[in-house]
């Protein structure tokens, strides 16, 4: 008995670290290549550098302007989920306060906007965006951001929300508060690990994105930084390492916001879930 | 009292039609749009139900990532839940590919897997039959390798949507049943399966639909969607069609196709909202 217990201790680890080696391995792989020359990345790309330079990174923002495409990206995702935060939140809690008879239908509907895939309206929407002259800016990019974005920031919070008693709402208004004033100033401080959350995944999401920058950006100077990079990537054929460093920059965001998650995490329990 | 109910109604009112104005302009003027075209298209020779069938047959091949990511993310939630954890540093480790955008992903694995690639330098150097395989072209490989992928980078995801399901299942039901005898194979099977099939079925169609119509960006720098149509899906498609055929014949046949999944969508949408409207009848 206690023989079998060991043996599934030690099958389990060695799944635990077969599994932890594959999420590392990209990681590492473009942490250490960003940091060679292309000639020690042609000859050992498995091996750590045996010089490390900071040429890569150096090439790619001073030549390439890189940060200004990591800008790009940033504005037109703060913008899209500023946006969708403030109007999906105002319609998270207005349906908090119904019924469910009454919220049900609309959560469906939002619910099914989440899982209708998004390549149906591509071609429709590139038209109407045409039309309106916003495929030339960036408004096409954060008008399908916020499309992305509305929904699951509405289905997210209405669930969190939808927990709170109504006694509260109406202590507050028995005090002489108005509903837009709870909205404003209380619904932050009770959903903030939720708000936080919808965030980071909404951002998530939309810094991940290449397909829909790809299609909707027509100006060079306004792309987003994955379709700068793959386009840094054509311009230096066979010089990986300059790519592995842009995407290493692009990526950046990413390794503070997992650095700083575990704690979130730990610090807040998972009241959405 | 009735003042506050009065606030309420005003405000689920506004909330009402920012929604439909939402609704409105992304989704029911496009579709209009959309019809619209495709009702102005005479000629319906441009679908061709071969290459339908083999769009189908290709996301059903890379549906099978589901059946491995719900297999793994359900012991590993279960040993969570035994352990009274939410969250671990495992999870988070798991969490970095899906972290990684999936245009990378497809970057990197290309350069791994291609033929001057790594990968492919250090084995055949090993194995000189190897040197003269081009395992991108091969489509068994094409396919491994892009489920293979498709597993990484969504099983973090798919952790956290039963760790959603399995917070409304109290503990003191599994030490119940630990203490009638039964073991982890039979808890799991009749009592944490159950309990959660809303969220494996919510993100077993999340994922369906995603690699439908959303896989473009991990399967354009593997394989671009070949060798022919062999790894393309209908999202690869239209946009191909789309943006890629010029003129006319290119535009109406992404129209069309699109249409047929919005089709498909609905049909599998109404059986969905049936199931949710006796689920709430219930409660």
């Amino acid at each position: 008995m206690r023989n079998t217990k060991k043996c599934n201790q030690i099958v389990v680890n060695f799944l635990k670290i077969l599994i932890i080696l594959i999420s590392l391995s990209p990681l590492l792989f473009l942490v250490a290549n960003s940091l060679k020359t292309t000639h020690d990345y042609l000859f050992s790309p498995f091996s750590f550098p045996e010089t490390y330079t900071l040429d890569n990174y150096y090439n790619y923002i001073i030549y390439f302007h890189g940060l200004k495409y990591w800008l790009n990206t940033l504005l037109v995702v703060t913008i899209a989920i500023s946006f969708s935060l403030l109007i999906g939140s105002f319609c998270a809690f207005s349906l908090s306060l119904q019924s469910k008879s009454k919220a049900i239908p609309a959560i469906f509907i939002i619910t099914s906007l989440f899982f209708l895939p998004d390549v149906i309206f591509i071609a429709p929407l590139y038209k109407v965006f045409a039309s309106i002259g916003a495929t030339k800016g960036s408004l096409a990019i954060i008008l399908m951001y916020i499309r992305a974005s509305f929904p699951p920031t509405v289905i997210f919070l209405y669930i969190s929300m939808v927990k709170i008693s109504p006694d509260l709402y109406w202590s507050y208004m028995l005090d002489g508060a108005s509903i837009y004033m709870i909205f404003f100033t209380q619904i932050p401080k009770i959903c903030s690990f939720e708000i936080c959350f919808i965030v980071l995944y909404n951002s998530l999401s939309l810094f991940k994105d290449y397909t829909m920058a790809l299609l909707f950006i027509s100006s060079n100077s306004l792309i987003t930084a994955n379709v700068a990079i793959a386009r840094y990537l054509s311009m230096n054929n066979l010089d990986f390492p300059k790519y592995f460093a842009a995407t290493v920059i692009n990526l950046l965001p990413f390794f503070i916001y997992f650095l700083v998650m575990p704690a979130f995490f730990r610090k807040n329990e998972w009241n959405l879930l | 009292m009735r003042h506050y109910m009065k606030a309420f109604l005003d405000l689920y009112r506004k909330s009402l039609l920012l929604i439909s104005l939402f609704v409105l302009f992304f989704y029911a003027i496009p579709l209009v749009v959309l019809l619209f075209d495709g009702i102005q298209i005479s000629s319906r020779s441009l679908v061709d139900i071969d290459i339908l069938l083999v769009l189908l047959r290709n996301t059903l091949v890379l549906c099978i990532s589901i059946v491995v990511i719900l297999a793994i993310a359900l012991l590993i939630c279960y040993n969570l839940f035994l352990h009274h954890k939410r969250t671990s540093s495992f999870l988070m480790v798991m969490l970095i590919p899906f972290i990684i955008p999936c245009s990378l992903l497809g970057k990197l694995a290309y350069l791994f897997f291609a033929y001057d690639g790594p990968i492919h330098v250090v084995l055949s150097s090993c194995i000189p039959s190897l040197n003269k395989v081009d395992w991108l072209s091969n489509v068994t490989f094409c396919y491994s390798l892009l489920i293979f992928l498709i597993c990484i980078s969504s099983i973090a995801e798919c952790i956290i949507y039963l760790l959603a399901g399995l917070n409304r299942l109290s503990y003191t039901i599994v030490e119940a049943a630990q203490c009638d005898g039964a073991n982890n194979t039979t808890i799991l099977w009749r009592i944490v399966i159950p309990s959660i099939t809303e969220s494996i079925v919510l993100y077993a169609f999340s994922l369906a639909s995603w690699i439908s119509t959303a896989s473009y960006a991990l399967i354009k720098p593997i394989t671009g969607g070949g060798p022919g149509l062999a790894t393309t899906t209908f999202d690869y498609y239209i946009i191909r069609q789309y943006f890629n055929v010029s003129g006319i014949t290119g535009e109406t046949s992404a129209t069309l196709y699109s249409i047929i999944i919005f089709i498909g969508y609905c049909l599998v949408l109404i059986p969905f909202y049936f199931l949710y409207r006796r689920k709430n009848a219930e409660y």
